[in-house]
């Protein structure tokens, strides 16, 4: 019983976070990728997504208070964060950068602030979103192992 | 006199040696026009002019298909299609291997369209930058197939394609960018990338363009 109702829970955690747009179609790619062979692979790859973000984000903070700022280098950070957020369906990180490549072109720091703000709250959301679904896909998993 | 250019070809494809190549402005649709494939014949539309990729697509196809019955359609090597891993070019039969160059500056990416390939049982070479793949071709690697992005550090996608293309490098190359703006097609066209397709690819839409390029049967989804 408790299995099941991790499992639900599990469910309904998924659907919210893409009915409230948070993850879009690329997750749901991500997850088909995972395979016997490769049990983790969600987890490993949204875990990278993390750790580069954050690398990102910090040196985006860094940029944006150096004088003058270098927004070439902003752009590149922008890019990657783009791409990558992309790539794991973390569709509301990959929207505040588009904006963000906007106000680098304009080499408006201003507006380049606003969006890093706001990247890293979208940022932030998503990560703790999905490391709730992965402890509760773990403990899942667990439970069930543990009837076996 | 007009004779039909099948009844012609025909006792050609008979002819284990030959493999043709038939060119029709009326297209294959038509079953009169189509050789059959058991006789070693293979079509190619000109109802439209046809491009040098199409046309290297075109020979890419019949060369797999040729080793596949045990022979080659070239020997000793042409620029039009690629040499065998091992230069064997003297008739020696030979599995095809799809060799894919993926050229993408984030890892991420990379590992994504890593295991998709390798979920089709296939693999793929990697380069982080336009350089790198340009240096790669000039190595003397060859490829089957080239997804190359669009943004990249030190040299990026529509300069790698340009160099490419001016170095007579004639693989097929697909531009993948998260960009999906009309100016950024027209721009990697104009570059020289035979096709063009937004990130991130999803399974059926690599599968789709592997199978256009001859490397995965369509049953591979």
């Amino acid at each position: 019983m408790e299995v099941i109702q991790l499992q639900r829970r599990h469910i309904e955690h998924i659907n919210s976070l893409f009915q409230e747009g948070y993850l879009d179609d690329q997750f749901t790619q991500l997850q088909q990728l995972q395979d016997e062979v490769n049990p983790d692979f969600v987890v490993e790859v949204v875990s990278l997504f993390f750790q580069d973000s954050e690398k990102l984000l910090t040196d985006l903070g860094r940029t944006l208070e150096a004088q003058p700022v270098d927004f070439k280098r902003v752009d590149a950070c922008v890019h990657q964060l783009k791409g990558s957020s992309s790539s794991i369906g973390a569709q509301r990180v990959k929207n505040v950068c588009i904006p963000f490549r906007v106000s680098c072109e304009e080499k408006n720091r201003d507006g380049c602030l606003r969006c890093l703000r706001q990247v890293e709250q979208e940022f932030v959301f998503i990560k703790n979103k999905l490391e709730t679904l992965f402890r509760v896909s773990n403990i899942s998993r667990l439970s069930k192992a543990s009837r076996v | 006199m007009r004779c039909h250019g099948c009844t012609k070809a025909r006792p050609l494809g008979v002819n284990s040696e030959i493999t043709a190549i038939l060119l029709t402005v009326i297209g294959l649709k038509n079953d009169f026009l189509v050789p059959k494939k058991e006789n070693g014949l293979h079509g190619c539309s000109l109802s439209s002019c046809i491009s040098r990729a199409g046309l290297y697509r075109l020979l890419l196809r019949v060369q797999v298909e040729s080793e596949r019955r045990g022979r080659t359609m070239l020997s000793g090597g042409s620029s039009a299609v690629p040499a065998t891993e091992n230069g064997e070019g003297n008739g020696s039969p030979k599995s095809h291997h799809p060799r894919i160059l993926l050229v993408e500056d984030i890892e991420l990416n990379r590992i994504l369209v890593r295991k998709l390939l390798r979920d089709l049982n296939l693999q793929c070479e990697e380069a982080e930058n336009g350089q790198v793949a340009v240096d790669l071709f000039k190595q003397g690697k060859q490829y089957d197939l080239v997804f190359m992005d669009k943004e990249m550090p030190v040299m990026d996608g529509h300069e790698a394609t340009r160099q490419l293309r001016t170095l007579g490098v004639q693989t097929p190359i697909v531009a993948l960018t998260g960009n999906n703006l009309p100016s950024d097609k027209e721009s990697f066209l104009a570059a020289g990338v035979d096709e063009f397709r937004a990130k991130p690819l999803t399974k059926n839409e690599l599968v789709l363009l592997l199978t256009q390029y001859g490397l995965v049967h369509s049953s591979s989804q």
